[in-house]
């Protein structure tokens, strides 16, 4: 009798990451899309332009990116939407993967052989070349639907793979014979007794596709494919610049590395998808051997024997039930319908909460620079001040700054907050290279 | 097996052409699609139909009396980049060969057979860290060095650019280990299958050492699987080369690819020009499809001439 330590580390590893995606924002000792343009260290006293190296300002520990933005408290701000994303990713491929491989698998014939070329040859592509090639056409505009084509389009293969050497093993199975010897379909058998064997295999090929997902999912950030990218502000007439809004794990892997010499950013947001990764992979590492009977590791008698007798009792419940509720074509047909309803009135009352937004029509990412959305200083004595350590100085207009002038200003700006992404350009572009040494 | 490699051979001209009107043809309708949504390539002019646009390119790529100066630029950028990339993947491959072969073998017990557990942790560990993580712990901890050294001091390998010297060491190693720990992986879970097996019992009933059994029958047992095991690792390696290579500015082709399917941050600069260009997408596609296959020929080879079963196939 063995522990299952993958298993066991893996669970608490991924309890740590899921802790971060709730309790991160709560954790996040500043506003993660508070820009900074210059900031006085209260300890030191020194004066620090962005980006800031880690560990040398107060209330920096992971220093900034290049527009001032605290690196640390976005880090506690990107796990959770990078997880969902990957979660919605991950969860497409395996129903894609488990179905081809359904298919493949209980196919013969051309049919088979066809799904089986499908296979190998996404297989052999790798998946971050199809995954670039792929949101280059379609655009992050699309958001997490560009990832999930992008990530998808082979990513369900290896998925596919496993599925279908499983139901071939399955086919020759006795039961499967006896099941066709009394007149059942194919769909039946795949549903009723393929699908069943293989469920419990289902639960650890998540946990490897949602590491594989977040692996990919890293690497297009790191070139510069994430969530809420490919934002484009004005500098010039012909010059316009990408740019980059809320925290999310890739975007801050694209952008955490500013300067040659400071690296930390970059290692912190890899240690974080590292620590993700590993957890998934040590998950599903620990679902392979709790699922391979010559392992040896512990089962919870009492659980496992308890669970099945809940399960036996359900299905003894459900049988009579099913069979009044959806004994007939009829009884199908009206729940479908009802389904139907409910699915559409939970989508217009999401849309009239707010919970969930229709994209707002856009003639282009093209936007123009309005004079009108330049920040204004707040009245004498009420700017912003922070109490993390640094002294934040309050808000000026800075764009009708002289060249070389040191400006002090902290302001928030959102996501597609353009002009404020201009000006601050501009100004961080007219400051000369000596402005910190000589303030 | 003649007329299995001849067929295979012949095979690969007419794949790589698909390939490389498939990259065309994919660049060429995203081009103007890119542009059209973001002020990106403002000055795309307006496509004409694939077919000519594609034959035009033929001609003038495959006859070098025609080629632009633009296009002789191009393929002279491409050579070197596919110098740099190939120098790097060898150096790489051959390294994750050797160390993952013998950390496989290293990990797996005789009797009874099976892995030892601290190769699950490693394994593991290693194909979960992202190369680029990689990369950015050995920058870190080259500058971490420096810093602890104090002023004045060298970074003792380079941590950008490119170089057949020291500049090789870190994207070698960023690149190697995923490969190496995935060859580690499967070659301890091969081994240890098949020491399980009743020939394994009878040598040793019959007075053979382990390592005589290792050595004389598993290890040929298990090479063919292993060289294909060799083969998958090599396109993982090509996939990681992208990343690797914008990490540590290597001029290859990953780099190349990369700059043709990420819009650079500015509009004014000269990567911009390159974005979804039809040709130089269609060329690296090209050559990597050309990489693939050639190393799905060599492995068919290998395996069947090592494994007489498979010959007949």
């Amino acid at each position: 009798m063995k522990i299952n330590w993958p298993l066991v580390l893996g669970l608490l590893l991924i309890g740590g990451v899921i802790y971060l995606a709730i309790a991160g924002p709560a954790l996040a000792p500043r506003d993660p899309l508070e820009e900074n343009l210059i900031l006085q260290d209260e300890v030191t006293g020194q004066w620090h332009i962005p980006p800031f190296e880690a560990f040398a300002l107060t209330g920096f520990p992971l220093g900034s990116d290049e527009f001032g933005r605290d690196v640390y408290s976005r880090l506690l701000y990107a796990v959770r939407p990078t997880l969902q994303m990957v979660l919605v990713v991950a969860a497409v491929r395996l129903v894609l993967g488990t179905l081809i491989g359904l298919v493949a698998g209980w196919s013969t014939g051309r049919t088979g052989g066809f799904f089986d070329s499908l296979i190998s040859s996404a297989l052999a592509l790798p998946g971050l070349l199809v995954a670039l090639g792929a949101i280059a056409i379609v655009g992050v505009e699309l958001g997490v639907t560009a990832f999930i084509i992008g990530l998808s389009l082979t990513g369900w293969a290896e998925t596919a793979r496993l599925v279908r050497e499983q139901t071939r093993s399955i086919r020759s199975e006795v039961y499967v014979e006896a099941a066709q010897a009394l007149g059942a379909t194919d769909a039946q058998i795949v549903f009723r007794h393929v699908v069943r064997q293989i469920r419990a295999m289902l639960l650890m090929l998540l946990a490897f596709e949602i590491g594989g997902t977040l692996m990919l999912t890293a690497g297009l950030g790191f070139l510069g494919y994430y969530i809420g990218g490919d934002v484009w502000i004005d500098v010039a007439d012909f010059v316009a610049r990408r740019t980059s809004g809320s925290p999310e794990l890739g975007q801050m892997l694209a952008t955490a590395w500013v300067r040659l010499t400071d690296p930390w950013g970059l290692v912190a947001v890899g240690s974080v998808v590292f620590a993700a990764v590993l957890g998934f992979n040590l998950i599903g590492e620990g679902l392979r051997l709790r699922l391979d009977p010559e392992s040896g590791m512990i089962r919870i008698r009492w659980l496992s024997d308890g669970l099945g007798r809940l399960r036996l009792g359900l299905e003894q419940a459900w049988y009579p039930a099913g069979r009044l509720l959806f004994g007939s074509r009829l009884a199908v047909s009206l729940w479908m319908i009802a389904f139907g309803f409910g699915v559409g009135y939970a989508a217009i009352y999401a849309w009239q909460a707010g919970i969930i937004k229709l994209p707002e029509p856009q003639t282009g990412m093209f936007f123009e620079a309005q004079p009108t959305a330049t920040p204004t200083a707040p009245p004498a004595g009420t700017g912003e001040q922070e109490d993390t350590g640094a002294q934040t100085l309050p808000t000026a207009p800075v764009a009708a700054e002289p060249e070389g002038t040191a400006i002090a200003a902290s302001f928030r700006t959102g996501s597609y907050s353009m002009v404020t992404g201009i000006s601050l350009y501009q100004v961080v572009t007219t400051i000369p290279s000596s402005t910190s040494a000589e303030i | 097996m003649l007329r299995y490699f001849t067929r295979r051979l012949l095979l690969i001209p007419p794949a790589l052409l698909l390939v490389n009107f498939l990259g065309y043809a994919y660049a060429h309708f995203a081009r103007p699609l890119r542009a059209a949504r973001t002020p990106f390539l403002p000055f795309v002019q307006p496509t004409g139909p694939l077919i000519p646009a594609y034959r035009e390119y033929l001609t003038t790529f495959l006859n070098p009396e025609l080629r632009t100066a633009n296009q002789a630029g191009v393929l002279g950028s491409i050579q070197e980049a596919t110098i740099a990339s190939l120098g790097l993947i060898a150096v790489a491959l051959v390294l994750s060969v050797l160390i993952g072969v013998l950390l496989g073998l290293a990990a797996v017990r005789n009797e009874p057979a099976g892995v030892a557990r601290w190769l699950t942790f490693v394994s593991t560990s290693g194909l979960a860290m992202p190369s680029f993580y990689i990369g950015s712990l050995l920058i870190a901890s080259s500058v971490g060095y420096v810093l602890w050294a104090g002023p004045g001091t060298e970074l003792p390998f380079e941590i950008q650019g490119f170089g057949w010297d020291k500049h090789l060491v870190f994207p070698v190693i960023a690149l190697m280990a995923r490969p190496t720990m995935q060859i580690a992986q499967l070659t301890a879970g091969i081994l240890s299958g098949e020491l399980s097996k009743q020939y394994v019992r009878a040598g040793r009933s019959l007075g053979q050492t382990w390592r005589a059994i290792r050595l004389k029958y598993a290890m040929r047992n298990i090479l063919a699987p292993v060289i294909l095991t060799v083969t998958a690792s090599f396109r993982l390696l090509v996939g990681e080369l992208v990343v690797v290579e914008w990490l540590f500015a290597w001029t290859g082709l990953g780099r190349l690819l990369a700059q043709t399917l990420v819009p650079p941050l500015r509009t004014d600069s000269a990567e911009t020009l390159l974005f979804l260009d039809p040709q130089v997408v269609a060329i690296i596609l090209t050559i990597f499809a050309g990489l693939f296959l050639t190393a799905d020929l060599l492995a068919s080879f290998a395996v069947r001439s090592i494994d007489p079963r498979l010959r007949e196939r």
